[in-house]
């Protein structure tokens, strides 16, 4: 039986038991190839190789000792003395997830559920998988919901739970108790069972603490309790919502740090590695420091940061309630930073902060280009017309904030600003020539130099570890501490300045913010395809270029194997089993095969930006290579079956599809090549059946 | 099955066993606690929850209970000659409240119609999660009793099958047996009934007496008997721990069981010496003895991480290590040699000088070659003349490196003795392990970058370096004066002197000569320091010093002139030198504008935001721009107003 790629929501377009098809086409019945017809283009992606069974549902325990069980749906059930009686229930917009037959990988450990299509729901596809953390005792879900259809869809996503009496209390990882919505640190919800209830209690991990997505919880009498999500889904589009819900003992405190110790190992940051990673891309309630980075992290300091409603007449603000309206002029605003003296035209000007009585260190003044400098200032005739005609002097030593009208110029750089760069200070400085600004910064596995005209974005960090993401535009992203000279800028109205690389915060280049007009939603980032090999590491950071090394050895159980870099597909890490010191990968190649044990090499040699850098292999999470590199003999292979399948003979042709088919994705981009170049229709034709089945 | 105790272990009831029981506790752990004899018994004594929030009570007359959920009745309920045992008098270890760790209790009471003298001592292992019981029985008369002891457990519910500590199935019918390398046995329940399973260990697996099993056909009730014989004046003693987990298979019980009993050694078994050598159930090799660690175990960092992911102890004898079932015990040829192909160059040593050998294990493992000094070699090793006579009387005439698992040298004096003139070792990509000193100048400094700025550290102020484990990459520094960063490293090369350059990028870790069992313990960095309390040993932290975000403590002052706390409407200058401490608070502030609580010597408190963007921090020599909204807390070291 030939392996053919068909997504299981193709199957169940097509009518067919998805119980007796895997995530491959492989029917567990035998029987001839699946012909099938194109996937659904707005589908939910699938996790590459993956081979699904049908599942045995039931009781599983994991490695704490935790009973689980997991039913049809995915809802837990109860298991003896368990505290709950029906866990994580699903529901969109109020509609009960009802799922075909359960299926799950090829090992056990995760279950796939497609869900059934509702009535009310229509256009809306639905997928829950579920997973064992055996290691943590806990159970992670993904919640996959894809918009079909031309429109956007806002959803309500709620996850229920029943306990078998009253639980004693509910309190957030912030010690909360009692909250009707996660605030702006907290992340998840212990359940403490009641007096007649088992000695475990039940955590649920809901959103990571950064993330702006968060849930509302409802409390019902202490029997039930439902946490609810609001999404909103562009047309096309798939998001992935990720929790997870674990058996803890109870604390016997509930001080800051005996929390902790109960809610870290579940943080969503840990949970993450667990995601596929064609799912964890598309996760809506986990953001961290860094993570994402782009055009919005300029926005803390913007004239919109300044807790002024803007409008279309001047605002002036005296504290948190006094907003006057008006009409603000100045004679003459003269501006004094650390890097020298300018005179600022007061049209350009969106908004001065002012020294407020000595409150503030500087005054502070926000162009329309979106520059903003400190410093002190000296503002002849600096006049604030209200609205009912009285008149106001102000100075900047006594200023609160003034915040100009709306204007079409708003955040509209130069046209020759090719980054602005921001300080901890809270400057903003337009840099002109990005190719001249020269950085340097150590990162884990070497030292980075680079120009501005090379960065995407550049992200502070200022948590655990604090320092600084940089995204780079061949799509590589690295966490750094920066170093080096003072940064040489040319700000336009104040000349050359020197920025001391200490005080810097974080950077947005022009590509940037293209970028993010590019996206077509919220949860897109608008990134270009990545070519090359990359590795990827903890952190988020990503490593791109060419592998360096000759050759990759696998220690397998039995034997060592030599592959060539080139020949891998995928080099995915594992973990580090109980008992050992290095991880276990799981290797797949793009010839087909797919090989699991340690690498003998102790690092993985990439070249970046002109120099080696060697990265242990304990820290690579992934070694993809995007596009295969086709040997010579494979490529002749490939030309002859192409050719064949113009044969004469219908079995000569079949027999050559089948070939193609198993050659896979390595045969891919010489396949796209003739679909566009062949002239036989019937080449043609199997050349499109080839590729779909790929997809 | 009838065993004879022998004098001179006569231990009375009362003081000997008493003050051997407590004696043990405090030699191993921690600093003596008198004992409270309890001028009343409860009829239970307080349910305690284990780390892993198992629940355990013990009533009065010692019969185990598990807490406020009765998944077992009473377990290891205790007769003698078939009657219960009563307790008498109940003294307890703990000062009366259980610690962390865990609660000691005796119970002691005399059988009226045999004239024995019982004693329970029940250990809560709160921490391990497990309950040792030790039954001593005593016979004060003249004349050598036979006794028959039951344990017998009782479940709420029936099971559904007894294992085997190996996981196998037990028979069905009453009177099973274990087997012959079981050292105890699993209550497992049917998963669906969502009931803990117990676990029990028993006996040792060799030349120990194991107990009759019998059961109930309710599958309900399980007895564990010994038959002893014990002679005027000795005492005989049984030592089981029973342990309440979860099972997925009752092929896990092993794992599970691993923490209290490892390859024919009880681990932390809480037994004193004296005591010891009247326990029939195991033997006295059971129990962890002096002479089974290395002389300076803490020194070898790195072979000693090898073996405790095994799960093993060095001995006085060679061992080839070929898995945890297979261990051939022996002598090595003392003439044997290596050479080993490292990245430092061809390095050779003579197996006397050699603590272990990690092979290929037939499948092109990298090889190591421990060395009793602490260095370690990675590489192809060449052997020459290393054999080995097993004691079993055969000899293995070539070892081949490349086809061994593990091979432990013997203990011997030397080990732990660093190379001369080492005060540091160094630890590299591939595992090397070499010995530097920190007044080789020619070795260079070591360079880094910290968030906040490049610095150059000198050798000799260096407490520790490694790879920090965590989702991102990086290092922790812990300088001598107590400071902690993470840090990425800088430097190009370093001069190893006849072994060559290696670049500072490989180094994985580096520690100085002694720092002992302190090299492998890592900082938390999953728990954010939001305080100096949550400071990982808080109680090392250098003063004055700076707490930072990302977890990083900088020994040192700040040195603006002043700092500026906004409040309301005014600003309070503050100088530095008049702070006792500042804190940030956890209630008010957000990241960006964080708000800080600063103590001053005078003794007032003031509350808000600081002006200024950034920070000056000192520190050893050197000065460090830090944002405010990296600031954590600063401690002057000053003392404030009395």
């Amino acid at each position: 039986m030939k392996s053919v790629t068909v997504k299981i929501l193709a199957i169940a377009a097509l009518g067919l038991d998805p119980a007796i098809v895997d995530a491959q086409g492989n029917s567990g019945t035998g029987g001839s190839s699946l012909q099938s017809s194109a996937p659904n283009a707005n589908a939910a992606p699938t996790v590459r190789g993956e081979t699904l069974v049908p599942a045995a549902m039931g009781i599983r325990t994991d490695q704490r000792g935790n009973s689980w069980n997991i039913e049809n749906n995915g809802t837990l059930g109860r298991v003896g003395s368990s505290m709950i009686n029906s866990g994580v229930s699903l529901l969109i917009n109020n509609q009960q997830f009802y799922t075909y037959q359960p299926m799950m990988t090829k090992d056990g450990s995760e279950f796939v559920l497609q869900g059934r299509q509702a009535s009310t729901l229509q256009g809306l596809q639905m997928m829950r998988r579920i997973k064992v953390l055996e290691k943590e005792g806990a159970i992670r879900y993904l919640e996959i919901i894809t918009n079909a259809t031309s429109n956007p869809a806002n959803i309500t996503l709620s996850l229920r739970s029943s306990f078998s009496g009253n639980f004693k209390s509910y309190l957030t990882d912030q010690g909360n108790t009692g909250v009707v919505m996660l605030g702006e640190r907290e992340s998840a919800v212990l359940v403490t069972p009641g007096s007649s209830q088992s000695n475990r209690a039940f955590l649920f991990s809901l959103t990571s603490a950064k993330s702006a997505l968060k849930p509302t919880i409802a409390s019902q009498n202490r029997y039930g309790l439902t946490f609810q999500y609001n999404l909103s889904i562009p047309a096309g589009q798939t998001v992935v919502l990720a929790h997870a819900v674990a058996q803890v003992p109870v604390p016997q405190a509930f001080d800051r740090k005996s929390l902790a110790k109960v809610f870290k190992p579940l943080a969503m940051e840990r949970l993450m590695a667990s995601i596929p990673s064609e799912f964890r891309k598309l996760v809506v309630n986990f953001q961290s420091d860094g993570a994402t980075g782009g055009a919005s992290l300029l926005s803390s300091t913007s004239v919109d940061a300044l807790g002024v409603e803007r409008g279309r007449r001047d605002v002036l603000a005296l504290g948190g309630e006094t907003r006057l309206i008006g009409t603000a002029s100045c004679a003459e605003l003269k501006f004094a930073t650390q890097h020298g003296e300018a005179v600022i035209p007061f049209e350009n000007v969106a908004a001065i902060v002012g020294r407020k009585g000595g409150v503030r260190d500087v005054a502070r003044v926000f162009l329309k280009d979106g520059q903003v400098f400190s410093g002190e200032g000296d503002a002849t005739e600096l006049k604030f017309v209200m609205a009912s005609g009285g008149k106001m002097n102000l100075n900047l030593q006594s200023l609160d904030r003034l915040v100009r009208a709306v204007d079409e110029k708003d955040e509209s750089w130069g046209a020759d600003v090719s980054a602005m760069i921001e300080t901890y200070a809270g400057d903003r400085i337009a840099v002109t020539s990005a190719d001249a600004v020269q950085m340097g910064g150590q990162t884990a596995w070497g030292p980075l130099n680079f120009s501005l005209e090379e960065v995407v974005w550049l992200a502070p960090l200022d948590d655990e570890p604090v320092g600084h993401t940089i995204e780079f535009k061949g799509g590589s992203r690295c966490f750094a501490f920066l170093a080096g000279a003072p940064l040489v800028v040319n700000s336009g109205i104040f000349g050359e300045q020197n920025l001391d690389v200490a005080g810097i915060r974080a950077v947005v280049t022009r590509e940037a913010r293209e970028r993010a007009e590019k996206a077509t939603s919220g949860y897109g980032n608008g990134d270009p395809a990545i070519l090359q090999p990359y590795l990827t590491t903890g952190g988020n950071q990503r490593i791109v270029g060419p592998i360096a090394d000759a050759k990759l050895t696998i220690l397998t159980n039995s034997q060592t194997i030599e592959v060539a870099p080139e020949e891998v597909r995928k080099l995915a890490n594992t973990g580090i089993p109980d008992g050992g010191t290095t991880p276990v990968f799981q290797l797949e190649l793009w010839g087909g095969g797919v090989l699991s044990g340690v690498l003998a090499n102790d690092t993985i040699s990439i070249q970046l930006r002109g120099k080696e850098w060697r990265v242990p292999v304990r820290d690579i999470a992934e070694l993809i290579t995007p596009v295969p590199q086709l040997a010579a003999e494979a490529e002749q292979s490939i030309g002859k079956l192409i050719r064949t399948l113009g044969d004469e003979k219908w079995q000569t042709r079949e027999a050559a599809t089948e070939e193609l088919v198993e050659f896979g994705y390595l045969a891919k981009s010489v396949l796209e090549e003739q679909l566009r170049t062949n002239p036989d229709p019937e080449v043609r034709r199997r050349i499109e059946r080839i590729l779909q089945v790929m997809e | 099955m009838k065993f004879l105790i022998h004098p001179p272990f006569f231990f009375a009831l009362t003081a000997g066993i008493l003050l051997a029981l407590s004696g043990q506790v405090n030699s191993q752990e921690k600093p003596a606690i008198e004992p409270i004899t309890l001028k009343e018994i409860p009829d239970k004594f307080e349910v305690l929850q284990d780390a892993k929030s198992y629940e355990w009570q013990v009533n009065k007359n010692g019969a185990i209970l598990s807490g406020n959920t009765p998944y077992f009745q009473g377990a290891l309920t205790l007769f003698v000659n078939g009657a219960p045992f009563e307790s008498s008098k109940a003294i307890r270890f703990d000062g009366g409240a259980a610690t962390d760790d865990g609660a000691l209790l005796a119970l002691t009471g005399k059988m009226e119609a045999d004239g024995i003298e019982v004693m329970r001592h029940v250990f809560f292992d709160l921490e391990r999660s497990g309950l040792r019981v030790v039954d001593s029985f005593t016979n004060p008369s003249k004349s050598p009793k036979n006794v028959r002891i039951d344990l017998k457990s009782s479940f709420q519910y029936p099971w559904q099958d007894l294992h085997g500590s190996g996981g196998q199935l037990l028979g069905t019918k009453p009177g099973a047996g274990l087997g012959p390398r079981d050292f105890g046995l699993v209550v497992k329940f049917s998963q669906a009934d969502g009931r803990n399973d117990t676990l029990f260990v028993t006996s040792g697996e060799r030349d120990a007496v194991k107990p009759v099993i019998s059961f109930a056909s309710n599958n309900r009730e399980l007895t564990l008997s010994y038959n002893l014989s014990i002679k005027p004046g000795a005492t005989a003693s049984i030592l089981t721990w029973a342990v309440q987990r979860n099972l997925r298979t009752a092929g896990d019980a092993e794992t599970e069981l691993r923490p209290f009993y490892t390859r024919r050694r009880l681990i932390r078994p809480m037994v004193a010496e004296p005591l010891v050598k009247s326990v029939i159930n195991f033997d006295a090799q059971s129990f962890p003895g002096e002479g089974a660690e290395p002389f300076d175990l803490e020194a070898l960092v790195n072979l000693n991480e090898a073996t405790a992911r095994r799960g093993l102890n060095r001995r006085e004898e060679d061992v080839m290590w070929i898995s945890a079932e297979n261990q051939l015990p022996g002598t090595l040829n003392p003439e044997a040699k290596l050479t080993v192909s490292t990245p430092f160059g061809e390095r050779k040593t003579a197996i006397a000088a050699v603590a272990a050998i990690e092979g290929g294990g037939g499948i092109g493992r990298k090889q190591k070659v421990y060395l009793r000094n602490g260095e370690v070699w990675a590489g192809e090793v060449v052997a020459e003349n290393l054999s080995m006579k097993i004691d079993e009387g055969w000899d293995v005439d070539e070892i081949k490196p490349e086809e061994l698992e593990l091979l432990l040298c013997r203990i011997s004096k030397i080990d732990g003795t660093p190379p001369a003139d080492t005060d540091v070792f160094t630890e590299f990509q591939g595992g090397n392990v070499i010995g530097i000193s920190s007044k080789n100048e020619a070795i260079g400094k070591l360079g880094l970058l910290s968030p906040w700025g490049a610095d150059e550290v000198q050798l000799a102020d260096v407490a520790r370096l490694y790879y920090a484990q965590g989702p991102t990459p990086k290092f922790r520094l812990e300088r001598t004066d107590g400071s902690r960063l993470t840090v990425f490293l800088s430097g190009e090369t370093m001069n190893l002197g006849e072994l060559g350059d290696a670049n500072w990028s490989d180094l994985v870790r580096l520690w100085k000569v002694g720092a002992g069992e302190n090299v492998t313990v890592q900082d938390d960095l999953s728990d954010i320091w939001l305080e100096f309390d949550d400071v990982v040993d808080s109680g090392d932290l250098p003063s004055p010093a700076c707490l930072l975000a990302g977890n990083n403590v900088l020994a040192g002052v700040i040195k603006n002139d002043a700092v500026n706390l906004v409040a309301d409407r005014s600003v309070t200058p503050v100088n530095p030198q008049d702070v006792v401490e500042i804190r940030r608070s956890l209630a008010a502030g957000t990241d960006r504008m964080p708000v800080f609580e600063v103590e001053l010597q005078s003794g007032d408190v003031l509350t808000g935001t600081l002006r200024e963007r950034m920070l000056t921090i000192e520190s050893a020599g050197k000065e460090w721009q830090v944002p405010v909204q990296h600031f954590v807390g600063y401690r002057n070291g000053k003392g404030g107003a009395q």
